[in-house]
This record gives C-alpha cells, structure tokens and sequence, in this order.
C-alpha cells in the first residue's frame, strides 16, 4: 500500500463527509479503520509511518487525523505536538491505541488529542466519537432554541429539560451541566474545564461538587444505557456523555 | 520514660528552713542586745579602737601632780593646807586660765582662810565627797570642802569614777544628783559645761547622768604634767603655766587614787587626775563618745541580720558568701568610722555575732534540705524504668554513702543513655537531623553529614538546615520545610533533588519532658532506588499490556477488516478467543496495579460508582437479555478510597454475576448503610454454590493462589482488602450468589456542596 494513498469513497458520500489521516504501523488496523471510515462516506489517507504523514501535513488539508501511540519513528502523542508547534491550525485529532491505563489516556487527552479511543474498537463507536469531534471542530450550526439528543430537549430560555416530552426540573448549576455534557457529546470533558464552565473560578468550591451534581443529574434525567445515554467517569481527568444510539443501530 | 509533674523549682522544705533559721537568728540578736551579752566583747573592740586611735597630747592642760618625788621632799601625807596654799600661790603668779584641785577638803582645819585665800586669786574648783547610801535612810550623803573654802571655790563638783564590770574606768558621768540637786564633774564643770538638770529629776537617790566615753589619748603620762614639788620650788617657768588648765592630784603610788583604762593596759593603772585631765581635753574639744542608744545596737544587728536573710533567698551561694564577708568587714568599720567622725560608740558585736551563728545555720538547713530532696528525686529516677538494666540496686542506709550511690547509678544510667541514642542514631541507615526551632542543626548522624556533602550544604552543629532542605522539591515543585510557623507538628512528602534523587522527608516535632516543642526531628530516607524500580515495574507493565494488546487488537481488525476469506463461523471463534486473551492481559494487568498502584483517596459515593459499573457492563448484559438494576436509596453514601480500583471491583463481581446468570435473568446491585458501614452487594439468581464450593472459595480466598478464584475475584478481594474492607459471599444452589463488600463510613459530609 502507498503512504498518503487517498482512497476513492465508493461508498455513500454525503455532505459530512471529511478528509482523514490514518497513522498506524499495523496494516490490518490500518485496512480496518480505513474500510470503516470509507464505507462511511469519508475521505481516507492511510500512512504506515510518521514520517510521511508528517511531510503531508506540511502540504495537505485534513479535516481529521486518527494517531496510534506507539509508531517505530514518532510516537502518535509527539505528533500532536509537532502540530501544535507547527501549524497555524492543528488538524483535529484522535488518538487510538492499545494503551488503556488511565495515565495515558490522561497523557494524551493532556498533550492534546480530541478525543482516545482504546483498541479494539466497534466500527460504531469509532464513527460516533470521529462523528463527535466532527461536530464541534467543523463550520458551526446555529444553535436552535432547543436542542435535542436521543428523548432529551433542553429548553435553554427555560433552564429546563424534557425527556420524552415530560419536563425536569433542574437546578441553575445542574441544567448547566447538563447542558455542557450534551453540547459536547463523546467529548472527554476535564475536572477543571466543567467547574470553570459552569461554576467560573471559584477554587473555594468542596472537591465533591461536581461528583455530586454529575450523580444528580444522572439520576434526574435518568441518563443510562436504557435510553440510550452512559455518563463515564474518565479517571483522573473528568467525565464523558456517550450516546449508544449509535451502537444500537 | 514517665513523665514526672513536679516543676524543677527548689523544693517547698527550702522556705520553711529559711523561717525557722530567721526566726532563731532574730530572737538571738534581741537575747544577746536586751540582755547586754556581748559587752565584754565590745570592751576588747573598743579598747582596741580607741589604743589605736589616739589623739596628741593637749598643749593646754597641765597636771601638777603630788608624786613620789613630792612626797619624799615635802613628807608623808596629808599635808598642811598651807603647803597647798603656798602651791596656789604659786600658781597664781604664772597665771593659769583656771585650776581644779582633785583633792578633798571637805574636812575642816585651822589654815582654812590662808588655803581659801589661795583658792581666790585663781578660778579654782574644789571637789565634794558622795557617799552612797546616806546615814538615817537618805539615799545619799555630801560632804562639800570644808568652811571658808566652799565659798572660794569657782565651783564645786564631783569626782565620781564608774567601773564597768571588768574593773576599767571607760564611762564618765557628766552630771550626777537627785532629789532637785545636781552636781558636774569637774572636768565638765572646768570645760565650762552647765547642768542641765537631768540628774536632778530624779526622785529617789543619786542618779547618775549624761554618759560620755572618755576617749582616752593615750596611756598613762600622755598628759603633761610637773611635780608638785617642782611647782613649790618655783623650778617651773611660768609660760610653761599660763594660760593653760591645771588639774592639781595625787599620782603617788601608795595614795590609791589610781585606776585601770583601756589604754594604761601594759603600765598599769592612770591616775584619777589624769583621768580628770584625759576627759576634760575631750570636752574641750568636743571630742567626747557619746554611747548609742540601745535601740541603736538592736537595729544594727536586724539589719545586718535580715540583709543576709533576704541574701539567702535571692542570692546564690557564692554571692552569700561575698555578702557575708562584706558585712562582716562593713559593721566594724561602720562602728569605727561613727566613733572618729561622729563621737558616737555604736557596738558591732550583737550584730558580727548574728552574722556569724545565721550563715552557718542557713548553710546547714539549706545543705540538709536539698540533700533529702536530692535523695527523694534520686530514689524515684531510680524506681523509673529504662531500657537498661540495673547493674546493681543501692541498699545502704547511711546518708552519705546512700546519696553517693544513688547519684552514682544515676551518672551511669545517663551515661547508659546517651551512649544508646548515640549509637541508635549514629549507626541508623537513614538521615536524621535534630535542630532547634529557628532550623538551627543540633544532632546529626554519619548518613545525614554524607547527604548534606552530597548535595552541597553544611552538616556542622549549629549550621542551618533549611540551606539543605531547600535542595528538596515535591513533587509539585514547590520547597517543603518545617520551619513555617504554622507548620503542623508532624508531616513529610516526597520529593526530588535536582540530581534525579527521591527522597522521602518525615518530620516530627521534638519535645521536651515538659512536652512543650523545642525543635524538629526530621528524617530524610533515599528512596530513589525503589522509586526507580517501581518506575521500572511500572514501565514493564505498560509494555507488556501494551504489546499484548496490539497483536490481538490486530487479530480482531483482520476479521473485521475487508476481503478476509474466513468463514463467519471460524471468524466468531477467533474474535472470541482474542477477546478473551485480551480480557485476561487485562485482568493481570489491573491485579498487578491493584497490588502496587499508590492509592489516590478521595470520598466517593458508592451509588455512583456501583451505577458507573452496571452501566459499562450493560452492552454486555444486554447482549445476553440479562438485566442489572442497581438498588439503591438517593442519599449519598461516602467512603474515601480510589475510584478507578473500587468501581473495577465491582464491575468484576457483576461482570462475575453476569457470567454464571442465563438469559432474562436478573441481577441486584444494592448499597446500603448501616453503622458507619457502607455495603454493596451484587446478587444474581443464577446456580449458586453450595457449601462445599462455597467453602473452597474461600480457602482459596485466604490462601490467595490467582488460579480457580479467577483473577477478577483476586482483584476484588486486593483492593478491598487494601482499602480495609470485607468481603463476603452467601449462596445456595439453585438460589443464586451473592457477594457483599463492607467498607468503613467516609467522615466527609456528604451535603458539604450544598
């Protein structure tokens, strides 16, 4: 297989389609990322190397590049950093990788990955989480007054949210929450980003606040895999909301 | 060692010594001053004072005395009063200022009117006779010169000498009478003193008045005198008379009128005359000693007595001593500087004697005081136990060799140990530094000099330490040091040094058997060994997780990847098989952390994470239609542990139950809290153990091998136990299992946030 490759979407190519960079030193990890994205309607470059990607990126657009951690040559964290150091706009990023211990996925949502996806993975979680980045690094859709996810509409004006048409009552702080959870769906969110977000800085604030608030909310709204939502504690780092409709289809 | 409750200060049997020793000093100075028991030895000191003293001889009085010469030459005595008349004339041709004839006249004879006419032509004064007791009852008789010779006279006066109780003249009495009547001495009268009476006053026989010391000038013949011989002759030149007092009586040794003073001592005795003459130079000159009141003599000796007193108590012994030498040297001095100066005789002796019997008494009491307090204090150090042995009890009764045995043992027992700190710390593996409050190095020992040489900063006795703490950083980059002020009383972290070392630094504050803080004990122990062989284990195991993953991450991307050419049943079986392998590296790799990952404790609410696990395992559960419900009531319940471990553990017992549950069955996760225990229990209705099995999990349990428990229920069993928890496990065929994890209640309030 050549590096840098694009491969022609045969497939159903759609308005959201991307331009994506695939790194990865194994070739039947590269052919199975590359055969999902493209049966998805992106477009796919595959690079065995970060050699060659990087010498690309130097010349190319990519909406999107998926990095293993472990390369011979540069390891997928210091390649983040290359593009961070180097590029006027770094290339959004999303790390997937065998290493599953919770220092690293900290080390390398830190370094600046969008998202860390552990190996093996489903095909639909894959596009869900690349669908995710997707959403929020791409051209900007104007928020409507409400929002849906799944059976969840937040009611902003309001400070309220309805789930299968029946409505909540929340808190100030807890539809905020909420509220950041569900715009930055699959989106590793840290400790401290949801207690300035919501809260603003206030370092006077108990340690369990926000442990707190994520258990209320959970239980109000009823946010669990029966409906099709998991809240993750992402240790050492923050929370997640993941939305399993994808998987479910 | 027992913490003993007595303050250090002297013991309260000191103070009661001091009373009772001022109280005995103080009636001793009233007995020996009230009842004059130290006259005697103010005599020796004011003979002495006055032998020493000394005065020249007056140039203005002139004894005509009637020696042996005079005697001889003139015959045997007494003389006709024309002998004494013919002398007067005499005198009266070279003009004396004045003349007292010591010589009684009082009985009458027929050359009365040649001796008063003799009398006339010179001031001369006559002494009368007091005889003690009168006849018929008065209290005193007088018998003044004899007929016309009572009128000549200038004036009459006594001749009254007073011996002390050693038979020495030292007191004269310038006034003496009684009765409304009063008479002068005739030195005073010739000195030109008036009465004043104060003999008079007295109602009942003579009293005798205004006491004078003499000061003597000198011994006997310090006054000048001429024979009365001579005087009759006309061998005396007139200047040599004129003008000047003549003091007319008898030396001759057979006539008696011969007395003992404090200075004839080696010559003998002193003529009356000249006693006359000595006392009359005094009055001229106003150099006469009055003798201090009584009362004068008592204040002396208090004071002097209660400064030294008060000394004992404020001063130190050595300090005493010096007061005591200083007033002992001070009161004779004082005494002596009051009489030449101030005419006055203050004796020193009641209150030297004072001095002299209190210091010795107070060294007594306060040796025997302290001593059986010694003794006290050293019999209990001795009754606390040590660490050391006895090498042998001290049994004596005497004293002396008691307190020296039990002070011997206590000398030993120290030596004992300062000896075992001294090799405790010495030869201890780790850094130790003791230091003051202000970080200033007391005590170190060879391992804490080789870190301070290392890293470049002083390890001498007074160095400050904080220039070697400041070589530390935690981990967080900032300094760690004691010395704040509101350092708490123990503590430590980990830090680093720039070297790539890791040390870890323990402190504690020092006391003292007070218990008030008087420093920091701080060791420092080089962990940089183990830290890098847990930085190495941990490395290892990311590689191995790492590499064990990847080959079956790739196995599955090949079956799920295009063009496999597997059939689909083979392809499952494969996929099946690599998830497996991969769930097993990762149940050894999470039991190996379990084990050794440093625990990051926070409160955690057990719902939360019993819901966290339930939710990650439900695509799985799904996918076999089994359902877990988590049961739980809405108020938080807090244990302090790790998350990522706690919420793992229970996610392996309900990945367990999910694993021995068929489909549309369902399993109960419930927490609950009872006192101050928080339970999670996991419930499923699956086959169940019976007793036996039930029984050989456990024993499996306890004897912990990894095979046959599963390396999940290992894990479990790791971190439950790590964070002080219980587990246990109830079942019955048929009926199901259930698997309960106890934990202690977390002390943070749970509704802190709101």
């Amino acid at each position: 297989m050549v590096g840098g490759m694009a491969t022609d979407p045969t497939a159903k190519p759609s308005g959201d389609s991307m331009r994506i960079a695939v790194l990865d030193d194994e070739a039947a990890m590269l052919a199975f990322v590359t055969q999902t994205l493209i049966e998805a309607g992106h477009y796919c470059y595959d690079f065995p190397n970060a050699r060659t990607l990087i010498s690309r990126l130097r010349q190319d657009t990519f909406d999107l590049v998926i990095l293993d951690w472990n390369m011979p040559d540069k390891s997928g964290v210091e390649i983040i950093q290359w593009m961070r150091e180097n590029m006027d706009k770094p290339v959004p990023s999303l790390l997937l990788t065998n290493r599953n211990s919770d220092e690293d996925i900290v080390a390398g949502l830190d370094a600046g990955a969008d998202d860390y996806v552990i190996k093996p993975v489903q095909p639909s979680v894959l596009l869900a989480r690349i669908n995710a980045i997707h959403r929020r690094t791409g051209p900007r859709e104007a928020i409507g007054a409400n929002e849906s996810y799944g059976p969840f509409t937040l009611h902003p004006a309001r400070q309220m949210v309805s789930v299968d048409g029946e409505n909540v009552t929340l808190t100030a702080k807890e539809f905020e929450l909420a509220a950041t959870l569900f715009r930055n769906m699959h989106r590793p969110l840290s400790r401290s980003y949801l207690l300035e977000i919501v809260w603003g800085r206030n370092p006077d604030l108990p340690t369990r606040t926000l442990d707190a608030h994520i258990s209320r909310i959970r239980a109000k709204l009823g946010l669990r895999p029966e409906r099709g939502f998991r809240l993750i504690p992402v240790y050492s780092y923050g929370y997640r909301l993941e939305a399993l409709e994808a998987e479910d289809s | 060692m027992a913490l003993s409750s007595r303050s250090p200060s002297p013991p309260a049997r000191l103070y009661a010594e001091w009373l009772a020793v001022a109280i005995v000093a103080t009636l001793l100075i009233f007995a020996l001053v009230t009842g004059r028991l130290t006259e005697r030895l103010d005599h020796i000191v004011y003979d002495n004072l006055l032998t020493a003293s000394g005065r020249p001889p007056p140039d203005d009085i002139l004894i005509v005395a009637i020696d042996n010469r005079s005697l001889q030459a003139i015959g045997r005595w007494p003389w006709p009063r024309a002998i004494h008349a013919q002398a007067l004339d005499r005198l009266a041709e070279a003009r004396p200022r004045a003349i007292g004839y010591d010589v009684l006249f009082v009985e009458p004879s027929a050359d009365d009117d040649l001796l008063a006419a003799a009398v006339r032509r010179t001031p001369t004064y006559l002494p009368m006779v007091i005889d003690v007791p009168g006849t018929d009852g008065a209290p005193y008789d007088i018998a003044l010169p004899a007929g016309p010779l009572k009128d000549a006279a200038a004036g009459i006066a006594q001749v009254n000498l007073h011996f002390e109780d050693d038979r020495v003249i030292r007191t004269a009495y310038l006034e003496e009478g009684g009765g409304g009547r009063s008479w002068l001495q005739l030195s005073a009268l010739m000195a030109g003193l008036k009465p004043d009476g104060s003999a008079a006053r007295a109602r009942h026989g003579l009293w005798q008045a205004r006491p004078v010391l003499i000061p003597y000038g000198g011994a006997a013949g310090h006054v000048s005198s001429i024979s009365f011989v001579d005087l009759l002759a006309g061998r005396v030149p007139a200047e040599f008379i004129r003008d000047r007092h003549v003091l007319i009586g008898a030396t001759a040794d057979g006539m008696g009128d011969s007395y003992p003073t404090p200075t004839s001592g080696v010559t003998g005795q002193m003529a009356g005359v000249e006693i006359q003459a000595q006392l009359l130079d005094a009055l001229l000159r106003g150099e006469a000693i009055t003798p201090a009141p009584r009362a004068w003599t008592l204040w002396l000796a208090l004071c002097a007595l209660w400064t030294m007193l008060v000394g004992f108590l404020r001063l130190s012994p050595r300090a005493n001593a010096n007061l005591a030498l200083i007033l002992i040297v001070a009161l004779p001095l004082f005494s002596f500087l009051l009489f030449r100066f101030g005419h006055v005789w203050l004796p020193p002796s009641a209150a030297l004697i004072g001095l002299l019997f209190v210091y010795p008494l107070w060294g007594w009491r306060r040796l025997q005081a302290i001593s059986s307090y010694m003794t006290g204090e050293l019999r209990q150090l001795d009754a606390e136990n040590d660490a050391f042995p006895r090498r042998h009890r001290v049994l004596s009764v005497r004293e002396v060799t008691l307190q020296a045995g039990l002070l011997g043992q206590a000398i030993d027992r120290l030596r004992d140990l300062r000896r075992f700190l001294s090799d405790a710390i010495g030869r201890l593996p780790d850094a130790l530094f003791v230091t003051g409050l202000d970080g200033r190095l007391a005590l170190t020992n060879a391992e804490g000099r080789r870190l301070a040489r290392r890293l470049g900063a002083p390890s001498e006795v007074g160095a400050d330490l904080r220039i070697l703490l400041d070589r530390f950083r935690a981990s967080d980059g900032t300094g760690f040091s004691p010395f704040a002020a509101d350092a708490p009383v123990r503590g430590g972290t980990e830090t680093a040094t720039e070297d790539g070392g890791s040390f870890d630094i323990r402190y504690v504050a020092q006391r003292d058997a007070a218990n008030a803080q008087v420093g920091w004990i701080i060791r420092i122990v080089d962990v940089t060994a183990l830290k890098q062989a847990e930085r190495h284990r941990e490395e290892a195991l990311q590689l191995l997780s790492h590499d064990m993953r990847a080959p079956q991450s790739a196995i599955l991307a090949l079956l799920r990847g295009p063009e496999t050419g597997v059939p689909k049943a083979m392809a499952a079986r494969i996929e099946g098989l690599a998830n497996r392998t991969l769930d097993l590296a990762e149940d050894f790799v999470q039991l190996a952390r379990a084990e050794a990952k440093p625990m990051d404790r926070e409160p955690l609410d057990m719902n939360d994470l019993t819901i966290d696990a339930a939710d990650a395992l439900w695509p799985v559960a799904k996918a076999r239609s089994i359902r877990v419900a988590v049961e739980g009531t809405d108020d938080p319940h807090l244990v302090d542990g790790d998350r990522q471990l706690l919420t793992r553990a229970i996610l392996n017992l309900i990945s367990n139950a999910i694993k021995y549950s068929d489909p549309g069955m369902r399993i109960r996760c419930s927490v609950s809290e009872a006192e101050g225990l928080i339970r999670v229990a996991v419930a499923d209705e699956g086959v169940g153990m019976d007793e036996d099995q039930l029984a050989n999990l456990f024993a499996r349990f306890r004897q912990g091998p990894r095979e046959g428990v599963g390396l999940g229920l290992t894990f479990v069993r790791t971190v439950v136990a790590r964070h002080g928890g219980t587990i246990d496990c109830t079942s019955a065929p048929g009926k199901g299992t259930t698997f309960t994890i106890t934990l202690r209640k977390s002390d943070v309030d749970p509704y802190a946030d709101e």
